[in-house]
């Protein structure tokens, strides 16, 4: 099993606490690998007005890997060619719309998950790079890994763009947890340091959770391109969850998370009636 | 029924094929080549033997699959039963190590090609509380004397460190598999819940519908990550096969009185041969039931639903009144104990 560890800090890179880099190291001894990278959102878009003060973001990657699909290891968190983005995949894609993936499963979803980024429409402000389009991606996203059968946790960030996707399969089998804290940090991790008064809380899995770096603080500035209410504050962070697709191009019974979650919600709709579903 | 078998035995194809091995092929201490792909937690219950049974199908056979199976001291419970059985082994007396004993021996008599290892792994009550801290932090936010107790027994046998029995006699052995097997979901998918059997007497078979997709759904608030970071810490991987999405999917799909067998008539899932005594199946998981008698595992096929009692796997110290006040229940006292009586472990 692999180990996930990824903090986000206005002031400075939060890198793992010895413990936490010992009990990943437990988790997944084959590899071991950090990437620290500074997002600001003022350089990733020119064209914006700069703000008066420089909003950058900190980010520390941590992961540890237990290699079980081939005898090779993939040592994450991986990164793509162009730098584009950074990627870390506690899973197992047992199949991908059906089919096995051949070869690695890592680098399988990895290019699943990146296609579907660079396939992203939106033809609002800004391009994909407005925050506009930030709803969107989260959407297909959770649309992409709707379409994976097995279990998972992962962290995947755009470097371009400014943004952090997040999350857990749908039946919750690998663990994510998140610390906030008051330091202007958000901690995203497989494991908890040990610290008992940490604030830390497992993960929703009821879908994709996202951050859009260039949001940070200025919430007021959205004009209307991203409604409020989506999102919660977590620490200083906005995060917008986009949930599993509860329909897709899919037949019941499909193996994947679509089909399943189609199903359920189907049979639950003709017992208890629609408003049953806000209960998911 | 079929249909299950088709689908369990894909779920399992992607679960135990291929796994790659990193041994350099030297016997351990025990003298057998030592295992490094399968395990399986075993409590030699319906769940976990049907596992074992499709996997020995599925693997070439002269891969070996280890058998995990924990018991606790617990000085007080034991004592007593000594006395009143003459047994030596206190930890023989464990509910889950009879019945994994017992679907053991089965298993060797109906596949006796493959090398299974039956890891007999004794925790004495000093151990536990060794490593009391370790897993109550593994655990957090988890914080409830039943999930301590749960974890207490997953821990143990994710560490695989026990003993085997070589010509008779018992040898020190830890398992280096990387992958384990769990049979959690079974009981979701097939009403193998007390309540089930309680929700269908209340309100027939809409009520049972209702209480197992609810299951399904709260899967993803429960606490597979809780197992996960209390397993996985040593170095393995747990696939859960009845979690399977398209098995979960058929399974959501198909009409309850095929899953389960509560009184339909004209809807017994049919078994070739001795049609008779396998009328008299229990009804809980009667497909699954059905399956294991198909595949020649009768002795699990008929064992009768334990209630779980949390004595099994609890711990002595339960009683003990601090512990109540150190860890916060989210349930009331009255509630707690009424939770406990219902933990399930495999």
């Amino acid at each position: 099993m692999c180990g996930i560890y990824c903090s986000l800090s206005k002031q400075s890179h939060v890198p793992p606490s010895e413990e936490l880099q010992r009990r990943l190291r437990a988790r997944g001894p084959d590899s071991k690998d950090s990437v620290s990278v500074t997002f600001d959102p003022e350089l990733a878009r020119p064209s914006v007005p700069s703000s008066n003060a420089r909003d950058q973001t900190y980010l520390t990657f941590y992961s540890t890997v237990l290699s079980l699909r081939s005898s090779q290891v993939v040592t994450q968190p991986c990164q793509d060619e162009a730098g584009q983005f950074t990627f870390c995949w506690n899973g197992e894609a047992w199949s991908i719309d059906g089919e096995r993936p051949s070869g690695n499963d890592t680098d399988a979803v990895f290019q699943l998950l990146t296609n579907a980024l660079g396939e992203c429409r939106w033809n609002g402000a800004g391009g994909t790079r407005g925050t506009g389009a930030f709803v969107p991606s989260a959407y297909t996203l959770a649309s992409a890994l709707s379409r994976i059968a097995g279990p998972y946790a992962f962290v995947l960030f755009d470097h371009v763009r400014g943004r952090l996707y997040f999350g857990r399969d749908f039946l919750g089998r690998r663990s994510l947890m998140v610390q906030t804290t008051g330091r202007d940090s958000l901690v995203i991790s497989t494991v908890f340091d040990g610290e008992m008064d940490g604030d830390w809380a497992e993960l929703e899995t009821t879908g994709v959770h996202c951050v859009d770096l260039n949001l940070s603080g200025n919430v007021d500035n959205l004009h209307g391109a991203i409604d409020k209410a989506q999102l919660q504050a977590w620490g200083k962070f906005q995060v917008l969850t986009a949930p599993y697709p509860l329909v897709g191009d899919c037949n019941a019974g499909s193996s994947n998370s679509v089909g399943l979650l189609w199903t359920v919600r189907e049979r639950l709709c003709s017992r208890v009636g629609r408003s049953f579903l806000y209960f998911l | 029924m079929a249909s299950l078998e088709t689908r369990l035995r894909d779920s399992l194809s992607y679960r135990v094929l291929n796994i790659p091995s990193l041994s350099s092929n030297i016997n351990d201490s025990s003298g057998k080549p030592p295992n490094d792909k399968l395990a399986i937690l075993f409590s030699g219950g319906l769940d976990c033997t049907v596992l074992a049974r499709l996997a020995h199908d599925l693997l070439p056979s002269e891969e070996p699959i280890d058998l995990l199976n924990v018991a606790f001291e617990n000085p007080r419970l034991q004592r007593n039963k000594r006395e009143s059985t003459k047994e030596g082994n206190a930890y023989e007396l464990c509910p889950d190590r009879i019945t994994g004993r017992t679907s053991y021996t089965e298993l060797t008599r109906v596949c006796p090609s493959r090398s299974w290892s039956f890891v007999t792994i004794d925790i004495p009550y000093s151990e536990t509380q060794q490593h009391r801290e370790t897993v109550i932090s593994l655990m957090h936010p988890h914080n409830t004397e039943m999930d301590l107790s749960i974890c207490n027994a997953l821990y143990f046998a994710a560490r695989g460190k026990g003993t085997i029995a070589i010509s008779g006699k018992a040898a020190p052995y830890t398992t280096s598999a990387r992958v384990l097997l769990s049979g959690l979901g079974a009981d979701e998918l097939f009403a193998g819940y007390t309540r089930h059997a309680t929700a269908f007497k209340r309100g027939g078979f809409e009520s049972l519908l209702s209480e197992l997709e609810l299951d399904v759904i709260r899967l993803g608030k429960r606490n597979l990550g809780r197992d996960d970071r209390v397993m996985s810490q040593w170095a393995r991987e747990v696939r859960y096969p009845y979690l399977d999405e398209a098995l979960l999917s058929w399974a959501l799909n198909t009409p309850v009185p095929e899953k389960c067998g509560f009184e339909q008539p004209g809807f017994e899932p049919s078994v070739p041969g001795d049609a008779d005594e396998s009328a008299t199946l229990d009804p809980d998981k009667k497909v699954l039931r059905c399956l294991a008698w198909k595949l020649g595992m009768k002795e699990v096929a008929k064992e009768k639903k334990r209630a779980v009692s949390a004595e099994q796997v609890m711990l002595p110290e339960l009683q003990d009144t601090d512990l109540e006040r150190r860890y916060s229940l989210e349930l009331g006292l009255q509630r707690w104990k009424q939770a406990k009586r219902k933990a399930r472990i495999f």
